[in-house]
């Protein structure tokens, strides 16, 4: 019995080692709030913000309101040449300026300040992004979600997004229809997602 | 996987389809940003802290059992769901016992595994084990299960020696407002409330109450039981985060029951012994409280205090209390790159009232007893983010044995994300309890000359345990993953009982004074146990998942008397096995199947034998459950263990319960 179970359980290890090591391409996981930050500044380069509403420059300004992780990497990304070219990054933007921005990102901390912020820009063409729970939901347009698939005792975890289709049109931004289909949830103009 | 944007003619469509403000940016780079978002989205991500371990990387056979899995094994106790976990033998004694271990020496007093509600010890102080009956809150409460097969007294300390079961229950945010669930079913009948709200904009709480009746089991010869039993318990939890750093939680429970048990009572008169209804009163409670600092993502501070009482009032035995209060203080830290330590301190007092009778007899009716720990473990990047060499050793004190030392040294070799290869070296101890040091329990008789008692012996040393453990985890792909473990563990000085010097007694026989032949514990067992344990895991589509597991032990024992009641091979089984199917067929209904296999207990007279569960689960609308379940399906009734001294064994029947769950 015991001959059989060693047996067994070499045959076993033998097709699982070379299987496994097929499968250990892939890549490390990386900080959530760094995928987040990336995430971001990518978002000026599949919107559109209505005629004449951006600075001479042509540049995006990108606010931030605090010191948060996400706006921790946003502050050294945004530096980099391929992001520089086409956006202004303007850190702890004050509360009565925030409609000057084209992209304003509320970090975890400023989930106190979210309502009123988002009152105070009201229809003007600020995409607005959140890492806040249910921004999307709460008037914000493009709201990070995180997801999870676990099989055994493996998970992976995403960073995912939903956008909030009735705040965005009414502010005049359009958004790339393949990053509406990149998202993981649509929350229509008319209408609940 | 398949690229949802990236094919050359979707994107031309969509650079016609996008009109671009020039101001922003040209088309190759609208391109190529969309290209990077599709890559972000599916990148994986951490948020795990350096302190926080993903179980798919420890270096120790872990298996967590998930509030999902809970609620679609159908199953209605702690007990029964732990079924589910690789490597636990779970067998029923009776309506109310369980006899639960990991890698040998079940018993439903199974005293090498550690369990722990929150943290708190329900390890009874006592007797040693777990009295499984009273183990309850709403299954639907617990976040998950966590159970470590295998030493883990480097960090829990005395009797974490062949296992480890944490039972986390959900912080009172995730229990929100009110759910109510019934149960009805031929052998149990529950109900509980629950109810959940906000403590202003930094905290939530939750209470709850529920009642349980179950009935009784048969006999071998089919008659009943006679131990059907009842447990009413209520409870809150509350947590708040008094700053943002500073998080602080209070639990608590309360519960009462009765149980009902025919016993067969030794007896000096023909035929030996005779049948006794016996009524067990139970009643316990609990109060925790938790204080957590974050210093920074990579130091905590972690303090936790708990009041413990617990009474069990036995016709013909008498009551027995035990109060414990326990608390312990922990701190995390990283002082270099490539070191993450772990320190902590412990105290615990458990203060004991005993009564004796005509069939047990304590020496001392009261007592105190005080335990003192320390722990240190420092977790080394030997090559950074790969290899790991976790080094570690509890420090404890107890009034039995005096110092006691569990050192621990784990390897992690974490090849990639998909593929963890282990190995572990530990030394664990199981310390003697109160019944092991000045108890007497009348267990049997010798037809025309005496009782048989289990004597207690204040020179008893602790069991002790030198484990090799080895182990590879792989995620083979996103929708498959295996995970095996070999160990071979090295035991000395268990516990076996000889025979004593006999006396005559007027304390324990009562009148008129009787021969008492005292079994006396003695360390004089050693041996091996050696096993292996493989798990499965496969999504076969989006709808239908698989797991299997499978378990191998054997047990080689020497050193044990004629007379030995206390350490035994062939009770646990030497394969298991078990298969679960959760099959979604539409959105709101579920199919389950659990399927069982255990192989026979020699020392427990138990024959090999099979349990088919199955589970139709339907969701009419989002705040209502039905299900339908059956247990047991394979045969009308079967026994699984023999039970402890006086009871008879039981046959566990088949059960079929449905089950409401609303949620307001």
């Amino acid at each position: 019995m015991k001959l059989t179970l060693t047996v067994l359980a070499l045959f076993l290890l033998q097709a699982v080692i070379p299987a496994a090591t097929l499968y250990a391409q892939a890549p490390r996981a990386e900080d959530e709030n760094e995928v987040k930050a990336q995430i971001i500044l990518n978002l000026p380069l599949v919107a559109n913000w209505p005629e004449g509403t951006l600075p001479d420059d042509g540049k995006v300004r990108l606010c931030t309101l605090s010191d948060g992780k996400v706006s921790h990497y946003l502050k050294l990304m945004a530096a980099q040449p391929s992001y520089a070219d086409h956006i202004v990054f303007v850190p702890h933007i004050r509360d009565q300026q925030v409609r000057q921005c084209q992209v304003l990102f509320f970090d975890k901390q400023d989930a106190a300040r979210m309502e009123a912020l988002l009152e105070t820009i009201g229809q003007a063409p600020v995409l607005t992004v959140g890492t806040t729970r249910n921004f999307a939901r709460q008037k914000g347009m493009i709201g990070f979600l995180n997801t999870q698939k676990s099989i055994g005792l493996f998970s992976q975890k995403n960073v995912k997004f939903e956008i909030n289709m009735r705040q965005t049109s009414a502010t005049g931004i359009t958004l790339d229809p393949l990053l509406l289909e990149l998202a993981e949830k649509i929350i229509p103009e008319g209408g609940t997602p | 996987m398949k690229s949802r944007i990236l094919k050359y003619g979707v994107i031309t469509v969509s650079l016609l389809a996008f009109p671009m403000g020039a101001e922003a940016a040209g088309q190759e780079e609208r391109a190529r940003a969309l290209s990077s978002l599709e890559q972000l989205i599916n990148q994986e991500v951490t948020s795990v802290s350096k302190q926080e371990e993903k179980a798919s990387q420890a270096a120790a056979a872990v298996y967590v059992i998930t509030a999902e899995d809970i609620r679609r094994s159908g199953a209605t106790s702690i007990a029964e769901s732990l079924r589910m976990a690789p490597g636990i033998s779970v067998a029923r004694s009776g309506s109310s016992g369980w006899a639960v271990t990991s890698r040998g020496f079940n018993d439903e007093f199974a005293s090498k595994m550690l369990v722990m509600i929150d943290g708190r010890s329900v390890y009874n102080p006592l007797f040693a084990g777990v009295y499984w009956d009273v183990q309850n809150v709403p299954l639907e409460t617990i976040d998950r299960i966590e159970v470590i097969r295998g030493p883990a007294g480097t960090i829990w300390g005395a009797n974490a020696v062949s296992g480890v079961i944490n039972i986390i229950t959900k912080p009172a945010e995730e229990t929100q407002d009110g759910r109510q669930d019934t149960l009805i079913g031929n052998k149990d009948i529950m109900t509980s409330l629950r109810y959940g709200g906000k403590i202003g904009d930094k905290g939530a709480w939750r209470a709850y109450g529920m009642q349980q009746r179950w009935d009784e089991e048969s006999t071998l010869a089919g008659h009943g039981m006679g131990d059907d039993w009842k447990n009413e318990q209520g409870g809150f939890r509350a947590d708040y985060n008094l700053t943002d750093r500073d998080a602080l939680g209070v639990q608590g429970d309360y519960y009462q029951g009765n149980e009902n048990f025919l016993r067969a009572v030794p007896s000096l008169i023909p035929p030996y012994s005779f049948a006794s209804d016996t009524n067990v009163s139970l009643q316990g409670g609990n109060f925790m409280l938790n204080w957590e600092r974050k210093i920074s993502d990579a130091e905590h501070l972690h303090l936790k205090a708990y009041y413990d009482y617990t009474s069990r009032t036995r016709h013909l035995i008498g009551q027995q209390q035990a109060r414990t209060f326990d608390v312990e203080f922990q701190h995390s830290f990283t002082p270099q790159e490539r070191h993450e330590i772990v320190w902590g301190l412990g105290y615990r007092l458990i203060d004991d009232s005993l009564d004796s009778s005509p069939y047990i007899f304590y020496a001392d009716p009261s007592r105190e007893m005080q335990l003192f720990s320390a722990f240190a473990q420092d977790k080394i990047a030997l090559v950074e983010d790969e290899v790991f060499l976790t080094l570690g050793s509890k420090f404890e004190h107890n009034d039995f044995t005096g110092f006691e030392y569990q050192p621990s040294a784990r390897l992690s070799w974490l090849v990639n994300n998909n593929n963890t290869v282990w190995l572990a070296v530990s030394r664990a101890i199981r310390s003697p309890n109160r019944s092991s040091d000045d108890t007497n329990l009348i267990i049997g008789s010798v037809p025309g000359l005496g009782y048989v008692a289990l004597a207690g012996d204040h020179g008893a040393e602790s069991e002790k345990l030198l484990a090799y453990e080895a182990g590879f985890r792989s995620r083979l792909s996103q929708d498959f993953a295996v995970d095996v473990t070999g160990y071979f563990n090295d035991y000395n000085d268990l516990v076996s009982s000889s025979r004593g010097t006999p006396y005559i007694s007027t304390v324990l026989g009562a009148t008129p004074p009787s021969l008492i032949l005292p079994l006396v514990p003695s360390n004089s067992v050693e041996g091996h146990v050696w096993g292996a344990e493989a798990t499965a895991n496969w999504d076969v589509t989006d709808n239908w998942s698989l797991a299997a597991s499978y378990s191998y032990l054997d047990m080689n024992l020497s050193g044990m008397t004629a007379t030995s009641l206390v350490t035994n091979e062939g009770t646990t089984p030497q394969h298991q096995f078990n298969l679960r199917s959760y099959l979604n067929v539409t959105e709101n209904v579920e199919f389950d199947t659990l399927l069982y296999f255990n192989d026979n207990l020699p020392a427990e007279g138990i024959d090999v034998y099979t349990r088919l569960d199955v589970r139709l689960g339907w969701r009419p609308v989002e705040s209502v459950e039905v299900s339908l379940a059956g247990q047991n399906l394979t045969d009308d009734q079967h026994p699984e263990f023999s039970a402890f001294t006086y009871n008879n064994p039981a046959q566990i029947g088949r059960a079929v319960y449905g089950l409401v769950s609303w949620k307001f």
